[in-house]
């Protein structure tokens, strides 16, 4: 029996968008026959739903759908180091903050409070610009202000657990701060990270989106749905089908991430404290 | 001087043996910094307070909120340090303030059971690493951790099947007893228990005070019981020590105090109280 | 028989389901009682027994959209069950109120003792600042504050844990309710606050002709002071009938265990038997008397189906099909 928890339709839907999503990044290239840099002119500005180019080509000939799984790839993987490297961070720095409390505190209250200051693509951009456009630093990009919103929420939940009586059971039997840490607050903060992992997932995406539509993303030549966007642009009257795809993939995405996101939000939530009664 | 004439007297009365645990001139003082809304403030907590338990007896710790009884267990466990006083296990000196001799908790010898069911366990562990965790920490083998921690788990009652589950899947009563697992699985000579029949309902209460019995007779343990429940202290307790407001207004026998107190807090106390 | 204008609370056949987005949790199973005035009725249990949810049920401090009530619970001649909800709130404070368990919860803290009993006062009154003063002063008299006038004054922070309560009980009896709610109000407090506010609980009751309805988890608290007693568990209301007759000559044997089951002096070393196995949970109910897994007495047919009512004399009653009297 299928747990009742799983048949709701926020779960079915988010599955579903994610799971084509996966599918096509993973197993695209088994379902065309091109390349995503094969340029072919007498091809150029073919329309899409013919069986030689599923989605169409670009100016270039280059086949769209190939383009888009290619594109899946790069959006996907640095979605993802994006999101890990900002999880991590930001829920250990979280935890001892909210742990440890004291000047450990106070000084990553300052330092959230300045990076949080930034409007968030201006400071992207600003890192781009002036360091380079390479992969390493557009990570760094998107992952310098990502970090906040877990480690708050790891703070708060730090704070919470410090008082809790396995703590001090803990200690009593020799437990030191590392292990507590490690063994007792971490493990509990878990939870409510997946969820903002779901959520600043989406965002990463459309951060990245965003940067290589400006053409401040991936290294040029890689093909990227905000790239793809971009150079679909000129063409929106023509050829609608440059711009519309990659469009519909990363709405696909966000929303399948953010209904995900939120049923594990729900799981997590205890609806009715049954002590009450 | 007299310190030990006293102590010698009280053994030849009862005839037990060295004291499993001596405390004497404790004071706490907790001071609230001042800041740009508040004067300094301090809170005397415990006002030379002196205790001794004898072993394998159990001993109540009797007060009402603000006496002072749960910061007498924490510093008696090693969770606070005392401002001035001594406590010595047997031979062996635990707390001396004076010369800022304060032994870490875990080598002490001494275990503590809380008083909230849901609180007191983890609730992402196991039973077999909550009750293992003392054992890990004192470096002790896998193989070894789980037969001490299914000796410990049929102690209080349970089955060594209980160890693969988790907190959530038993009821308060047993949470509590998985937590005095936990505290006798590394052999204390002494348990406190801070209030711990206080959360659960009354019809689960008698199981865990019998489980106490149970272990106190099994183990020869001394039993620190805090506690604000004249009815437990009655059916649990050798003898009684009465807080209030940091410092001993009464002692003796449970017999004695309860049915003829002396003090007149105790003799307030004690006519609150409603028994059957 | 009591005269239906004596009754002041009565529950019929009254059962409470939680709507928990889907399913409907049962919480409160066919319970009926009746709280006459001027009564001090008791109502007993202990954890997921039920005895918070009709507390807020009375008030229909539960929105129906999350409560389902099925059967009838009159207050004052109004059936809250089905009564629309501006009808309610005439009632709340004027015919029935009720006092919490955290009184630094249910104060508002920037206010002060004299603001917010007047906003009580406010709600269904109409007095001139004079006549305002005097019953402020008067309230808060009643709930035995020797100065009454510097009470008035100060904020909920300045006062303990038991003056609070007080202030609560002058709030609650502010509009001379027939009815007072008290769920759980002293079982934050320590042992000797918890007397003195229940000796005032009383006093008023008699002097004021109130009924109190109070909810608690001691049956030896509530033994001195209660008229009636009812025994919850499992949401199904085991026994109810004469404070006398339910503590010294239980008919239930729930609550003839629950009694045997108070720590008390052990006599000779010996042990006193708990009662084997827990409370069931409140998502786990099963058919049948929800105490028979624990009971002595019982026997096949407990676990065939709802039990009855047995009466056991005018004042008596037990859900029980082998009650001990």
């Amino acid at each position: 029996m299928i747990a009742a928890r799983f048949l709701q339709v926020k779960f079915l839907v988010g599955a579903l968008c994610i799971g084509l999503i996966a599918l096509m990044a993973i197993g695209g290239d088994f379902l065309t026959p091109h390349n995503p840099d094969d340029q072919d002119l007498l091809a150029s500005l073919q329309p899409p739903f013919t069986w030689e180019h599923v989605l169409g080509t670009d100016q270039l000939g280059r086949d769209i759908f190939a383009r888009m799984v290619s594109g899946a790839r790069v959006s996907l993987a640095i979605a993802l180091s994006v999101v890990l490297i900002s999880g991590v961070l930001g829920v250990l720095l979280g935890a001892i903050s909210g742990y440890l409390s004291g000047w450990r505190d106070v000084v990553l209250q300052k330092i959230v409070e300045t990076f949080w200051a930034f409007p968030p693509i201006l400071l992207a951009i600003a890192i781009v610009a002036l360091f380079g456009q390479t992969l390493p630093n557009l990570i760094i990009a998107l992952t310098i202000q990502r970090w906040i919103p877990y480690a708050r929420l790891a703070r708060a939940q730090a704070m919470s657990l410090r008082s809790r009586e396995f703590i001090a059971a803990s200690k009593i039997m020799g437990g030191g701060t590392v292990w507590i840490l490690r063994k007792h607050v971490v493990p509990n903060l878990i939870a409510s990270a997946i969820v903002v992992a779901t959520f600043t997932m989406a965002t990463a995406i459309i951060a990245e989106a965003s940067l290589s539509f400006l053409g401040l993303g991936v290294p040029p030549g890689t093909a990227t749905w905000g790239g793809m966007l971009a150079d679909g642009r000129s063409y929106i009257t023509r050829a609608w089908w440059l711009a519309v795809f990659p469009g519909v993939g990363i709405f696909i995405t966000v929303i399948g991430l953010n209904l995900l996101g939120d049923w594990l939000r729900d799981q997590l939530d205890p609806k009715t404290d049954l002590n009450l009664v | 001087m007299s310190l030990s004439a006293e102590i010698v007297r009280s053994n030849q009365a009862h005839g037990a043996g060295p004291l499993a645990l001596e405390a004497s001139g404790l004071t706490k003082v907790f001071v609230h910094h001042g800041s740009l809304f508040r004067k300094e403030a301090r809170t005397i907590a415990l006002s030379d307070v002196s205790l001794d338990v004898k072993p394998s007896e159990i001993l109540a710790i009797v007060g009402e909120s603000g006496s002072g009884k749960t910061t007498l267990g924490r510093i008696v466990v090693g969770l606070e340090q005392a401002d001035t006083g001594r406590i010595r296990a047997g031979d062996t000196v635990l707390v001396d303030a004076e010369r800022r001799i304060h032994v870490p908790a875990a080598k002490r010898g001494i275990g503590m059971i809380f008083q909230d069911p849901n609180s007191s366990l983890n609730p992402r562990m196991k039973i077999s690493d909550i009750i293992g965790e003392g054992l890990r920490l004192a470096g002790f083998g896998r193989q070894e951790i789980r037969e001490r921690a299914a000796a410990a788990l049929s102690l209080v009652g349970l089955r060594k099947e209980d160890l693969e589950r988790y907190p959530h899947q038993f009821s308060g009563g047993q949470r509590q007893r998985i937590g005095i697992a936990r505290a006798i699985v590394l052999e204390p000579r002494i348990l406190i228990a801070d209030e711990a029949v206080s959360s659960l309902d009354v019809s689960v209460q008698m199981q865990v005070l019998n489980v106490i019995l149970d272990i106190r007779d099994k183990l020869g343990l001394a039993v620190i019981f805090i506690t604000h429940n004249i009815g437990v202290v009655d059916y649990l307790c050798d003898r009684v020590v009465v807080l209030s407001n940091g410092k001993v207004v009464e002692r003796g026998a449970t017999r004695e105090v309860i049915d003829t107190p002396q003090h007149p807090y105790t003799q307030r106390l004690l006519s609150a109280v409603t028994r059957l | 028989m009591s005269n239906s204008s004596d009754i002041v609370l009565e529950a019929k056949n009254l059962s409470l389901f939680l709507r928990l987005g889907g399913k409907d949790l049962k919480v409160v199973d066919n319970v009926s009682f009746r709280v006459a005035r001027g009564e001090f009725f008791a109502l007993v249990g202990e954890s997921g027994s039920g005895k918070t949810m009709i507390a807020r049920a009375i008030m229909r401090l539960i929105p129906p959209s999350r409560l389902r009530i099925e059967g009838s619970l009159t207050v004052a001649g109004v059936d809250v069950a089905q009564a629309k909800e501006d009808v309610v709130r005439r009632l709340r404070g004027k015919a029935m109120s009720m006092i919490f368990q955290e009184p630094m919860t249910s104060l508002n803290p920037i206010m002060t003792v004299e603001e917010q009993i007047a906003e009580a006062i406010s709600t269904h009154q109409n007095l001139s600042t004079a006549e305002r003063r005097a019953k402020i002063t008067q309230l808060l008299t009643d709930v035995r504050f020797a100065d009454p006038g510097k009470v008035a004054g100060q904020y909920p922070h300045e006062l303990s844990g038991g003056m609070r309560q007080r202030v609560m009980i002058a709030m609650a009896l502010a509009n001379d309710p027939a009815l007072l709610i008290a769920d759980e109000p002293t079982t934050a407090l320590d042992a000797t606050i918890q007397q003195s506010i229940l000796d005032i609980l009383r006093s008023l009751q008699e002097r004021k002709n109130v009924s109190v309805f109070f909810i608690s988890h001691d049956l030896a608290l509530v033994n001195r002071y209660a008229n009636r007693i009812g025994v919850l568990y499992g949401g199904v209301l085991m026994e109810d009938g004469a404070a006398d007759d339910v503590i010294r000559r239980p008919a239930h044997p729930y609550t003839d265990a629950l009694l045997s089951c108070m720590p008390r002096a052990r006599l000779f070393g010996q042990r006193q038997a708990g009662i084997e196995g827990n409370v069931p949970r409140v998502d786990n109910w099963f058919e049948g008397c929800r105490f028979a897994p624990r009971c002595a007495k019982s026997g096949e047919k407990c676990s065939l189906g709802p039990i009855g009512v047995a009466p056991i004399s005018q004042t008596q009653s037990a859900r029980c099909l082998y009650p001990l009297r």
